[in-house]
Order: structure tokens, then C-alpha cells, then sequence
């Protein structure tokens, strides 16, 4: 896809503009998608299966004002028109979302108003998608992604198989996603911004065939904006796992080690790798303008987020795309410096009913490393568990757990792969005596220590 | 109660012939084999009242597109878009021609696994098939004003904050899908039209610290009737949300448990639904491969997966690979029987096709999938497997699993354990709950199935991370022997 022209881009959202015209309707925010994809399945190295996927689709909300007792409210309502939709069908959604929005009796709050990207003044506005992924002003010309470095899906296939070179730890499955989008965001309030990028995604497994037949997962992304070195850093991963999925291949169930005659007991417990992401995405929820609202959260800007004998918490949001789908200008924001919250986010209804800025929702942070290496933590005994099924975090209760596929016990003396277990615990309940590890990890989402540990309550 | 009504079937009345064009264009080219397309126009509503405020837009799976499959030189080919004019449609052939001129793969990887044995896919049958079916509905939600839906979920969500003060909000959900599917190939013209309707009741409680919520859901193949089966007592779902505020984490053991149907439907999903997704047999990630017709459960345990004749939101006619329907048997009395699968993985495996092939939407691809999975209900009563336990717990709201096909692992995270204690609740309450295990120690561990039997379609099944399509499962209440920490 030529990101730099998106003729059918325009063409649905002129069909859109022009029926909202004809509807007399004053307010609307439309988030104008199109998206080319080409994609790969194998097993084990053989292709079997290509995709292309060309869509243009238009995100219509609309907005209607209006008063009961003499407090105003914003009702909106939002459907998703597309190309494959005729002249009647769009206008039909259209006098469908107008009508249905006077039933929405939300408080009144502003649309996000144009030309209000400098709304933070402690944000990095030099943030790294601002050299990297053209987003501009549409106003003042749009910039394309430049498409001459960018990877097939047969290049990216190069790169995972380049390490798969045995026959019994190899790759069972691989599957490649290239994904080019042309992002465009108006509103009835003067936003009007694009912006295109480029993402590499997608997921293979591992498998290994020595004393146990067993398998890993893994997905991954990357933005041809981000400074990766995909290559190497697509193989390393591949890598990294299929020396994983070894161990897991001669992991004993947990279970084994608690019949022994000795006492099993786990005091420490380490996470290392996706698991650490998710984990302290608990305070991205607890610190987002939707969840303090209905008082799901308490925390208020200068709380304290951990108690002060705690390891500092200190996380900055770190942005993959330059606007939210409002249109609002996404920024590195630093949302808790060590253990005080600095920013609550949002979108514009929350945002606005909070009394703060509006700042967007993000999905990907930075956070900072502690000082202590992973060999120190590794000092006394220890559980590391590296490979969930599915990990999860509950942002009400903050509990989290799930059941382990690839674990490390550490008696003392002796290293064990192990497997078959699972952890459960609360992130308020463990924060307390947690230790970030000096060791890093970057991925998409996330850039912060590569492993935690902490006492087990 | 209205009259119950067919869903319309007249969707594709004014485009179907550009399509039909289409298949007929790209049939006729020398390269290709094995062209069909699958379009899809589906639309619908959902609706959310909580204390944030009401949400109105569209169902997350409305969608309108098409996928066209054929099999090319270089392999098996899809081609997914959403423009359907007549410009563009004509367009198409070029496009796919240039596409595929385009594909390049790794230089040592050029074979191509179907290339051997596909082209008979669609054409085992001589006969060529043909249908237009709809099901059926009492109240169309599309005719129901929002005003109405909306008042409807308030009060439910009025209802619920007033029931204590520790109820700090009620997160009211109503949501309809209407689908319209049309299948063409050389021997296939098929059409379905269906409504599902799905709701959830969700209330929070809070003592300031901790939030804790219960899940209450309603689904069915329907429409907005299911707005009356919503409007049923709360007071126990607000109890439930209030009573977790005093739960523990439960000390980690293996435990006797009763688990309600949602558990039990959550188990038979994950422990041996995604187990035996045939694609992952080609693939040899599923170890159920090597186990057909070897008992694997409990004698008590027979397992369905049922696309053609429950009353759920898993339920079609054909699937996105234009296969009919099919009630699969996959375990019967504990002997694993079949898998299901997808027509490719059929095809490899040479194996009947079951149905099972569904995309998320036609943006994707088709992957076997699961439709409304569960168990059959039993002989015993509830109380009677309550009052068989010296110590355990009783499983109750499921909340999400995931599946280990390879290694036969499961993981279910369960909201609420209640205690029994000398065959009796004590009314203390674990949460939460992570059970996990071994499936066949855990299906083999099965000893008493209740009668009762309900299927659950409110939420939704990923392969792996992604791919999300409408699910229903459920069963009876089962005893077992469970790890849980």
C-alpha cells in the first residue's frame, strides 16, 4: 500500500461527511481506518497458506446535546460504516445513532478540540514516534511511512527460521502478519490529524522432541518506526525459545518434587519475561480516568501508590502511535515517579468529568530497572517461573496468577526445570517486599526490568 | 409473548449476482482451483448501563465482507475486502493475480502441503447444494426502541445499587447479533440468516480497598426476549459480589469440588475442546490425536460439540468454509470418539468434515473452532454431591481458561470457591481461584454428573491469544478431583 495516498479512505469518509451533512448534524468524531495486510502460516518451514487483506472502514460517532432539569447532558451513539455499505444503508445507521444518542443521558463534556497537541507541558514532545512514524498535522501534509526498508512476511519467515536448524527442538508453527494502516481522525471540534504505520506481528510456536514431547507459544510485534534491529532481534527470541522449550522438554510436574521425602517449600518467587508486563499494568488501569470515576479506583494525582519501604515504582507511558482514536496527542508521560502518581489518563468524557487534562489511554510503558542483577535474586532459593499458559492480572482486586508451563526451582544447592504449577497472589499484598531486576527487557509494549521477584505471602 | 419470527433472508438480494460473477470470473481462469467466497453482513447493537454512564454502538462482530479462497500455483490463496462496488469487485481478479505473483517464501520452502490433495475439496459431492435458512426469534431488537432497551438496563442497574451500599456499580450489558452469511462455489449456494441475543449482569462491590464483581449471564438463539429472562431477581448476584469482599485465597491442594455448569462448561472447553481442534493434529500440537478411541474420562462423561441444534450463540447452518452443521459426539461414556475440525484438516487428515471451520470475521482466516461445547447431564443430584464431600470446595462463576492441546494441561480461573465441609456449605468463600491439572487425571476423576443441563453463550474463545468467535458451553454439575491454588 501506497500509506502516503489512501483514495479509498477519503472516498468513505467524504460518503460519511456528506450524510452527516444532509442529516443537519452538528456534532461527530470519525476514526477512518484502512488497512492492507499480507500474511503467512507455516508449519514447520512450509508455507501453507498466503492472505491478503485490503479494508477501509470508518468509525461514526454522534453527538447530541440536550437538557433535563436544566442540566445538560452529551448523549453520543457509534457505528461502523464501510464500503460495502450503500447510500441508504449509511444514512440509515446515521438517523439510527442520531435518535438513539438522546437516550444516552451522559453528562455534558467537550469534544477534543483541533490544534491541541501542546496541552501537556511536562510530555517529551521530541517522543520518539514524532521523528518515526510521519504522524503530522493533516492540515499541513501528511507524511508516509517510507516503504523502501520495509520487510515482507518472507523476509520476517527468513529471519525466525534462521536459527531452526535442528531436527528434534524446532519450529512447529509459525504464523506473519504485515500490516500497513492509514489512520484518519476528525471531529465536529476542528481535530483533523493521520497518521500511517507499519507493524510486523505474529506467533510461532516451539517444540521439542527429547525426553518429553512439549511446546512453547509466543507472539510478537514489532513497528518499522521502533529502533529494534528486527533481524537480529527476531531471531534472538526464536532462539531464546527454542533453548527454552529444551528445558521445558525435561521439566518434572512440580507435583514430583512435593512427593519427595523432603518438605517442598517455595519462599521467593520470580518472574521473568511477558509476565512482569502484565503484572504492573495494574496501575495503567488503576490510573485511568474511566476506572477512577465510578470510584473503581481511588487513586488521585500525588497518592502514593506503594508504601514508602517499597522498591520505587517509576513508570512512563510510552506511546506506539501519535494520537489516540479521539484524536488526542499521545505523549510520553511520566505517570508515577518513584511510587507518586503524576497523571491520571483518559479519554475526553472522563477526563473532562475528572477535572484533568485529557490525555488519551495507553497500552505500552517504560519502567524503570532496580539495581539488583538477576544472579543476586538467584542467590537464596527460588521459584522463576518464565513461561505462563496465560497470565493474568485482575485489575478490580489487583490478583493475579495462572498455571506455569516452564518454571526454574532452586533448592539451594540444585536448579530444576519444572512445570505443571501454578502461582496465585496479589500484587497489593506482594509489592511491599518486590525487587526489580537490573536486567532489561524491550518489546512493543513494555521496556522495563526483565524480572521481579518477590517474598510469598 | 409475540409470535416467534424468522430472521430475513433477503440480505444479499441486490448483490449476490456481482459474486456469483466473481466465483464464475476467477473459476474460469486456468491457474485456479477450488474458488469459493464467503460474504458476510452482520449487524447489531450493544448496549451498556453502568455508573460510568450508557454505552450505545455496534456489536464488536458486526461486520460486512467477503473472502475469497482459491487454491493458486504458488498454494492455497485468501483474499479478504470490504468495498463492494461493482468497480471494485470487478477489479478483483487483477488484484489477486498480481498478489500472488507477488508471494515469495523462504528459498528452501517452496512446497506446498495442500497441493496433493485439495483440489477435490469442494467437489466430493456431486450434488450441488443449495439453501436459504433463518432462525427464529419473538422480539426483534432492531424494531424495540432504545429508549426502551436503555430504561430496561437501567432499572436492572437501578435495582442492583440499591440493594447495599458496598454496591458501588452494576455494569448492565445487552447485546444482539443478526449474520447473514452467503457461501458460493462451483457446487455450493448457500445462505443463513441468524440472532443471537447475550446480556450480562455484573455488580461491584467495594469496602474501599478491593473491588470484587460477579458475573451473571443470559444468552440464547433469539432477540430481545432476552431482555424479560434479564430482568429476574438480582439479590443474590449482589450478594455474591458483597460476600467475595470477606474471601481468601484458597491454600493450594488438590481438592473433592463440585463445579457448577459454567465451570463445568468452562473445563470441557478448555481441557478437551480446544484438545481436539483437529488443525492442531496437523500441526501434532494435540496429544487427543493418539488417544481415539481410548478411554480418557470418566464413563460418566459424554462430551458434544453442537453447532446444529441448540438454542445457543454458537449455532449456524454452514460453517465459514461452507460445511453444514454437525452435533459431534467427541467423547462418549469416556472413549475419546472423533475430534472436530476444519475442511483443510479434514482433508489432510482424511477425515469427514465436522463443521468446525470459523473465522473471527472475514478478515481472518478459518481455524477449527469450537462451537456449543459441553457435557451431558447425569443422574445425580446436586445436594446429594454436595453431601458426599468430607472437605472440599464448590466451583461457581468462571471466569476465563486457556488450553494446553500438546501437554494436556488446563488452567481455569474460577470468581467463587464456597467451602464444604461434612457434605455441607460453610459459607466461607475462596477467590480466587486458579485450577489446574492433568485433563485426564481430571476428566477420569469425574464421579457423579447432576441432571440438570445449561449451556452458557455470553463470552467468547480465542485461539491462543486472538481470533475471538461467539461460543456456548456448559454441562451439568460434576464432581472431581481438581489442583487448586
Amino acid at each position: 500500500m501506497n500509506t502516503t495516498n489512501n483514495p479509498t479512505g477519503q472516498l468513505l469518509m467524504d460518503r460519511v461527511l456528506k450524510c452527516i451533512s444532509d442529516n443537519d448534524i452538528q456534532n461527530y468524531a470519525l476514526y477512518n481506518t484502512t488497512t492492507e495486510t499480507e500474511e503467512k502460516f507455516f508449519i514447520k518451514q512450509e508455507c501453507t497458506f498466503d492472505r491478503n487483506k485490503q479494508t477501509t472502514k470508518c468509525e461514526v460517532t454522534i453527538y447530541r446535546d440536550f437538557e433535563i432539569d436544566e442540566k445538560k447532558y452529551r448523549g453520543s451513539s457509534s457505528f461502523v460504516a464501510d464500503l460495502s455499505m450503500s447510500e441508504k444503508e449509511l444514512d440509515h445507521k446515521i438517523k439510527d445513532a442520531c435518535s438513539s444518542s438522546l437516550y444516552v443521558k451522559n453528562p455534558y463534556y467537550p469534544l477534543p478540540a483541533g490544534n491541541r497537541m501542546e496541552t501537556d507541558s511536562d510530555g517529551d514532545k521530541s517522543s520518539k514516534h514524532d521523528m518515526v512514524t510521519c504522524a503530522d498535522d493533516h492540515s499541513s501534509g501528511n507524511t508516509a511511512v517510507s516503504e523502501d526498508n520495509c520487510y515482507t512476511a518472507g523476509n520476517l519467515a527468513e529471519f525466525v527460521f534462521q536459527n531452526d536448524v535442528t531436527e528434534d527442538v524446532f519450529i512447529n508453527s509459525l504464523e506473519i502478519f504485515v500490516t500497513k494502516q492509514s489512520v484518519h481522525i476528525i471531529n465536529s471540534n476542528g481535530i483533523n490529524v493521520s497518521y500511517n504505520t507499519i507493524t510486523y506481528s505474529g506467533e510461532f510456536v516451539v517444540q521439542a522432541k527429547l525426553a518429553n514431547d512439549v511446546e512453547l507459544y509466543h507472539d510478537f510485534k514489532y513497528s518499522s518506526l521502533d529502533d529494534d534491529d528486527i533481524p537480529s532481534s527476531l531471531s534472538k527470541l526464536v532462539s531464546d525459545h527454542l533453548n527454552a522449550v529444551k528445558d521445558r522438554a525435561n521439566a518434572i510436574p512440580i507435583t514430583k518434587l512435593q512427593s519427595d521425602s523432603e518438605p517442598f517449600f517455595v519462599n521467593r518467587v520470580i518472574l521473568e519475561g511477558d509476565s512482569v508486563y502484565e503484572l504492573f499494568r495494574y496501575y495503567l488501569y488503576r490510573t485511568d480516568a474511566s476506572m477512577v470515576y465510578p470510584g473503581y479506583s481511588h487513586y488521585k494525582i500525588g497518592d502514593s501508590c506503594a508504601c514508602s519501604n517499597a522498591q520505587p515504582i517509576t513508570i512512563t507511558l510510552n506511546p506506539k502511535v501519535p494520537y489516540s482514536p479521539e484524536g488526542i496527542r499521545l505523549l510520553n508521560l511520566p505517570l508515577i515517579s518513584e511510587n507518586t502518581i503524576r497523571y491520571l489518563t483518559g479519554d475526553a468524557r472522563f477526563s473532562f468529568y475528572l477535572g484533568i487534562p485529557a490525555s488519551g489511554t495507553y497500552e505500552s510503558y517504560q519502567m524503570e530497572c532496580g539495581s539488583t542483577s538477576i544472579d543476586e535474586m538467584e542467590k537464596e532459593p527460588y521459584l522463576k517461573i518464565v513461561s505462563f499458559s496465560d497470565f493474568q492480572m485482575d485489575e478490580f482486586t489487583g490478583g493475579f496468577g495462572g498455571e506455569y508451563r516452564l518454571a526454574y526451582y532452586f533448592d539451594g544447592t540444585k536448579t530444576i526445570p519444572v512445570t505443571n504449577g501454578s502461582i496465585s497472589g496479589n500484587i497489593l499484598d506482594v509489592i511491599e517486599n518486590m525487587i526489580f531486576s537490573s536486567e532489561k527487557q524491550t518489546s512493543y509494549y513494555f521496556d522495563g526490568p526483565l524480572a521481579i521477584s518477590y517474598q510469598k505471602i | 409473548m409475540p409470535n416467534q419470527k424468522k430472521v430475513s433472508d433477503d440480505a444479499f438480494h441486490d448483490i449476490k449476482d456481482l459474486f456469483l460473477n466473481l466465483v464464475y470470473k476467477l473459476s474460469s481462469k486456468t491457474d485456479y482451483s477450488d474458488v469459493s467466497i464467503l460474504v458476510e453482513k452482520s449487524f447489531g447493537k450493544n448496549y451498556r448501563v453502568s455508573k460510568s454512564g450508557t454505552i450505545i454502538k455496534d456489536n464488536a462482530f458486526a461486520t460486512n465482507g467477503a473472502v475469497i479462497r482459491l487454491l493458486s500455483p504458488k498454494g492455497l490463496y485468501e483474499y479478504s475486502f470490504n468495498d463492494f462496488s461493482k468497480e471494485f469487485i470487478e477489479s478483483i481478479p487483477q488484484k489477486i493475480h498480481d498478489k500472488i505473483l507477488h508471494i515469495s517464501n523462504p528459498s528452501k520452502n517452496q512446497s506446498h502441503p495442500y497441493k496433493n490433495y485439495f483440489h477435490n475439496v469442494d467437489c466430493r459431492n456431486d450434488n450441488t447444494i443449495c439453501f436459504n435458512k433463518s432462525t427464529s426469534y419473538y422480539v426483534n431488537p432492531e424494531n424495540l426502541s432504545t429508549e426502551k432497551i436503555t430504561q430496561i438496563l437501567t432499572g436492572i442497574h437501578q435495582n442492583a445499587m440499591n440493594y447495599d451500599d458496598k454496591i458501588i456499580d452494576c455494569v448492565c450489558i445487552y447485546q444482539y447479533l443478526t449474520i447473514h452469511k452467503l457461501y458460493l462455489s462451483s457446487t455450493k449456494d448457500l445462505q443463513q440468516n441468524i440472532m443471537w441475543s447475550s446480556g450480562v449482569i455484573q455488580p461491584l462491590a467495594s469496602d474501599g480497598e478491593k473491588t470484587y464483581h460477579y458475573y451473571q449471564s443470559f444468552s440464547k438463539l433469539g432477540g430481545a426476549e432476552l431482555l424479560d429472562e434479564m430482568q429476574s431477581d438480582l439479590s443474590e448476584s449482589c450478594k455474591n459480589a458483597i460476600d467475595l469482599l470477606g474471601s481468601t485465597p484458597p491454600p493450594s491442594g488438590t481438592y473433592d469440588v463440585i463445579c457448577m455448569p459454567d465451570v463445568t462448561g468452562l473445563i470441557a472447553h478448555e481441557a478437551f475442546g480446544h484438545g481436539v481442534e483437529m488443525d492442531m493434529f496437523v500441526k501434532d500440537r494435540a496429544l487427543a490425536k493418539n488417544y481415539i478411541g481410548t478411554q480418557i474420562a470418566s464413563p460418566l462423561v459424554t462430551m458434544h460439540d453442537n453447532a446444529s441444534t441448540c438454542h445457543q450463540t454458537a449455532t449456524y447452518f454452514f460453517d465459514d468454509e461452507g460445511t453444514i452443521s454437525n452435533d459431534t459426539v467427541i467423547i462418549d461414556k469416556g472413549i475419546l470418539k472423533c475430534g472436530i475440525n476444519d475442511l483443510l484438516s479434514a482433508e489432510i487428515l482424511s477425515v469427514s468434515p465436522t463443521g468446525n471451520g470459523r473465522r473471527e470475521s472475514y478478515e481472518r482466516k478459518a481455524y477449527t473452532r469450537m462451537t456449543n461445547t459441553y457435557f451431558e447431564a447425569g443422574e445425580s443430584k446436586l445436594e446429594d454431591m454436595i453431601a458426599s464431600i468430607d472437605y472440599g470446595i464448590l466451583l461457581e462463576n468462571g471466569s476465563s481458561g486457556m488450553e494446553d492441546p500438546k501437554n494436556w494441561g488446563i488452567q481455569c480461573m474460577v470468581n467463587i470457591g464456597r467451602e464444604i465441609k461434612d457434605g455441607k456449605l460453610t459459607g466461607k468463600i475462596f477467590s480466587p481461584i486458579c485450577l489446574s491439572g492433568y485433563v485426564p487425571d481430571l476428566l477420569k476423576s469425574i464421579s457423579m454428573v447432576s441432571t440438570e443441563l445449561k449451556l452458557s453463550g455470553s463470552g467468547y474463545c480465542g485461539k491462543g491469544y486472538k481470533e475471538w468467535v461467539k461460543v456456548s458451553d456448559g454441562g451439568a454439575a460434576i464432581k472431581a478431583k481438581v489442583s487448586i491454588s
